[in-house]
């Protein structure tokens, strides 16, 4: 606007007045710097934008940092706590070690073997399946000999489980119930069975459960009926009997 | 000029101060930052620091088959904090409950098998340690831990254990209380079983758990290897029941059983009485910590014919039905005799039947032919005069004086094993080199050292020694089935279904300047006689009861039977060798 009206009174005047007049008017202009009006700008909108973004992740930062310790933190008790569950488990471990070893030992087999009345062949005879010929002379196995006795004579002071006699009861009236069984079965299925009733009870122990009925496997089997309660010799794999009395 | 203002003077001080203040900082900076930085660090470091050791555990000695007969396992020190003691509060049945000091040991009374009294004074005091019973099974610090007392702490002591008790005991023997290696394969094997302790240092807070982000820094603990041996468990024990019994029984002095496997080398079983239970070795003597088939010698008596008639057989003076006159009584060139130990009248005997009825007067004059340096020398390579391989703590090599240092009766009694000192180990391993067709191989006791990682590393073994031809080997091993075939002793070491050689031996023992009236009688065998695999060698110390009549052989017997059984040995084939025992 202002340009406008410049202009039309210039072309009203001569050249000097005009350039006189433009002389006289030029104070009114004023000098911008151009460094003032890009910090006003930039105060206004940039600068608060970068604060913002900075402070929002210098939170951010901070916020993950502090989960990440917590974590950490939470970590280093986890990881407390598993390894004190791993030394629980390792004393229970080492407890029933001790126990399996314990009940293991020759000493506890050997006075276990004794409790049920066992005793060590000193005379043991063999039969020979080839020729069905006795080898040895037998004689029946007492209590005591002058080199045997079933009984335990070597000591051991760390039996910290031995066998005790209300487990062998229990063990020795399973195996009855479960030959029990066996018996049962086999009158019920008169022709046949599977094999003598010692080892189906041998089988069956320790759950007579697992008796249920035996009568319908033996059914299978070919061995005549009478056989029931003669003892078996089973054979080695380099074809020597073993002993049953071993 | 212009004159000082006192405002100027002001300015100066407070810069001067402000300056000197600045420079001291900056110095103190310098001095802890720089200078004592490491020193500070590390005592800061030590202050948050904790080390707890890591212990190693000790390997464990097993059978051949891996049946553990050494094992490590931890126990606890129960100990209570004096000073710290108080009235402790728990909850039962939904009611706070408070129990003070008294209550709770009579708590801990059973648990501890201890009287209250005796804890009430363990945990009172104004001491920060006071330690109230130690080396507590596992079991019973679990329910300790459960009474959840504030004041007890509790300190792993690893401890050994045999879990077999006296099974192979003399062999494997034993740890003292501190954990120190005393005596038998512990000791000797001590490089293999004994682990390396590691540490754990980190940094902890307060409560005891480790700061997050500190630095932990660990020693691994390097946990013993396992030894593994050579003796076949089960056997070992019924060896030991039947050698307790027989020793019991004659009121011997001790006796012994030594298993050897004849082609390896191997020794089965040493079983001997009176054993040691390494889990409570102080409650025998220490004259029965050891293991007598190593240490213990003894002039061996019969047993050592068969080496001399073997020796004469190599060199070639003589062959099994070589034909003596064998009088009850040898009457010497310079006075001395020798007699045979059971009345008879003079028996025309081969070398076979010398050995088949144990004459002294038979085998002097055929092994006589050869000369006392040759007989030394066979003698040497059989094994007498040096440890065997096994090398047993406290082993004994045997006695016996260079042949040039023999007089003319000791030349001939060394051939019926007097005059000469020998161990039972050795003499099993006498029979070793006749089974196993005239080659000694060395005695093995530990088949190696296991490391976790599987590998068995094997000890270094001397060379075999080869002794005699494998064809004397073989004709000896034949006489020796006659003994046990036709001997008057030798039948009562025969079981049916097998072919056995053996030999007895009823040695005289020194007793002050001669021979008392006790003896140590033994029986050494094999089987089965057509292939021998296993070599028997029994030794009975002086037994009360009986006379040389029936010998070693009721063990000897019941535990080649078990041998037998054990390695389901087939039947034997084929017949003894036709070879006159009588002319």
């Amino acid at each position: 606007m202002s340009m406008t009206i410049q202009n039309s009174a210039a072309r009203r005047l001569t050249p000097s007045q005009a350039a006189a007049a433009r002389a006289q008017r030029q104070p009114a202009l004023r000098l911008v710097e151009a460094t003032e009006v890009f910090t006003r700008k930039l105060l206004g909108k940039a600068t608060l934008q970068a604060a913002v973004v900075l402070s929002v992740g210098l939170i951010g930062v901070f916020l993950l940092g502090l989960q990440l310790s917590i974590m950490i933190q939470q970590g280093s008790y986890q990881l407390s706590g598993l390894k004190a569950q791993m030394t629980e488990l390792t004393t229970t471990n080492q407890i029933l070690d001790e126990q399996v070893r314990s009940l293991g030992s020759d000493q506890n087999l050997a006075n276990a073997a004794s409790h049920l009345g066992m005793v060590t062949n000193a005379n043991p005879v063999y039969l020979r399946l080839s020729d069905g010929k006795v080898i040895g002379h037998p004689r029946p196995a007492v209590a005591s000999s002058e080199v045997r006795i079933g009984k335990n004579v070597v000591p051991n002071a760390a039996l910290v489980a031995t066998t005790t006699s209300a487990a062998l009861a229990s063990a020795s009236k399973a195996a009855e119930a479960a030959s029990q069984a066996a018996k049962a079965a086999a009158t019920a299925s008169a022709s046949a069975v599977s094999k003598s009733s010692s080892l189906a009870a041998a089988k069956a122990h320790p759950s007579a459960t697992k008796v249920q009925s035996p009568g319908a496997k033996a059914a299978k089997t070919n061995v005549a009926a009478k056989n029931l309660v003669t003892p078996q010799v089973t054979l080695a794999s380099s074809g020597i009997p073993v002993s049953p009395t071993n | 000029m212009r004159s000082v203002s006192p405002r100027n003077n002001r300015l100066v001080v407070v810069m001067l101060i402000v300056t000197l203040v600045a420079v001291a900082c900056v110095v103190r900076l310098v001095q802890f930052q720089v200078l004592q930085a490491t020193e500070i660090n590390k005592i800061s470091y030590d202050r948050r620091a904790t080390t707890v050791p890591i212990t190693a555990l000790r390997g464990d000695i097993v059978d051949a088959d891996g049946q553990v007969l050494a094992t490590t396992v931890i126990r606890y020190d129960i100990n209570a904090a004096p000073d710290i003691v108080k009235p402790i509060s728990r909850m039962v049945d939904g009611q706070l409950v408070t129990l003070t000091p008294d209550d709770v040991a009579t708590e801990l009374a059973p648990l501890l098998k201890m009287k209250p009294a005796e804890i009430v004074k363990k945990i009172t005091g104004t001491t920060k340690y006071a330690n109230i019973k130690k080396k507590v099974s596992a079991t019973i610090y679990r329910k300790i831990l459960a009474l959840d007392i504030p004041w007890l702490f509790y300190d792993d002591v690893p401890v050994r254990v045999y879990p077999n008790g006296a099974v192979a005991g003399n062999l494997v023997g034993f740890l003292g209380s501190d954990g120190t290696p005393l005596a038998g394969l512990e000791r000797t094997m001590n490089e293999c079983l004994a682990g390396v302790d590691g540490t754990e240092t980190y940094e902890q807070g307060v409560d005891g758990i480790k700061i997050p982000s500190s630095t932990v820094t660990t020693r691994a603990a390097r946990n013993g290897s396992k030894v593994v041996l050579t003796i076949h468990n089960d056997l070992q024990y019924s060896a030991q029941q039947v050698i307790t019994n027989y020793v019991k029984s004659e009121r011997a002095d001790w006796g012994s059983a030594v298993i050897v496997e004849a082609k390896t080398g191997k020794i089965l079983t040493a079983a001997e009485y009176p054993s040691v239970d390494p889990n409570v070795f102080f409650k025998s003597k220490a004259a029965d910590r050891g293991s007598r088939i190593f240490q213990a010698t003894f002039e061996p008596g019969s047993t050592m014919k068969t080496v001399a008639a073997a020796t004469a057989l190599d060199v070639g003076k003589a062959t099994p039905s070589t034909q003596v006159r064998a009088p009850q009584t040898l009457y010497l060139p310079w006075g001395d005799t020798i007699s045979d130990s059971h009345a008879h009248p003079t028996q025309k005997l081969t070398l076979t039947g010398v050995l088949r009825d144990s004459s002294n007067t038979g085998i002097v004059q055929i092994a006589g032919k050869v000369s006392a340096a040759t007989r030394y020398k066979y003698l040497k390579m059989f094994g007498i005069g040096e440890s065997t391989a096994v090398h047993f703590e406290g082993e004994s090599g045997g006695i016996m004086s260079p042949s040039k240092q023999w007089d003319k009766l000791t030349n001939l009694v060394t051939m019926f094993g007097q005059g000469l000192a020998v161990t039972p180990i050795q003499t099993a391993y006498f029979y070793q080199t006749i089974a196993n067709q005239g080659t000694r191989l060395p005695a093995q006791l530990v088949a190696g050292c296991q490391a976790s990682n599987g590998k068995l590393v094997a000890p270094v073994l001397p060379k075999p020694v080869s002794v005699l031809s494998p064809a004397t080997a073989r004709s000896t091993v034949d006489m020796l089935e006659k003994v046990v075939e036709q001997g008057g002793i030798g039948r009562t070491a025969g079981i049916d279904g097998w072919r056995i050689g053996g030999k007895s031996g009823t040695a005289q023992l020194r007793e002050g300047k001669g021979y008392g009236y006790l003896h140590a009688i033994s029986f050494i065998g094999m089987a089965p006689a057509e292939d021998p695999q296993y070599v028997l060698a029994v030794t009975i110390y002086k037994p009360r009861t009986v006379s040389n009549s029936i010998g070693a052989t009721p063990p000897f017997k019941a535990i080649m039977n078990q041998i037998l059984r054990t390695f389901s040995v087939p039947f034997s084939h084929g017949k003894s060798a036709n070879i006159p025992t009588e002319w």
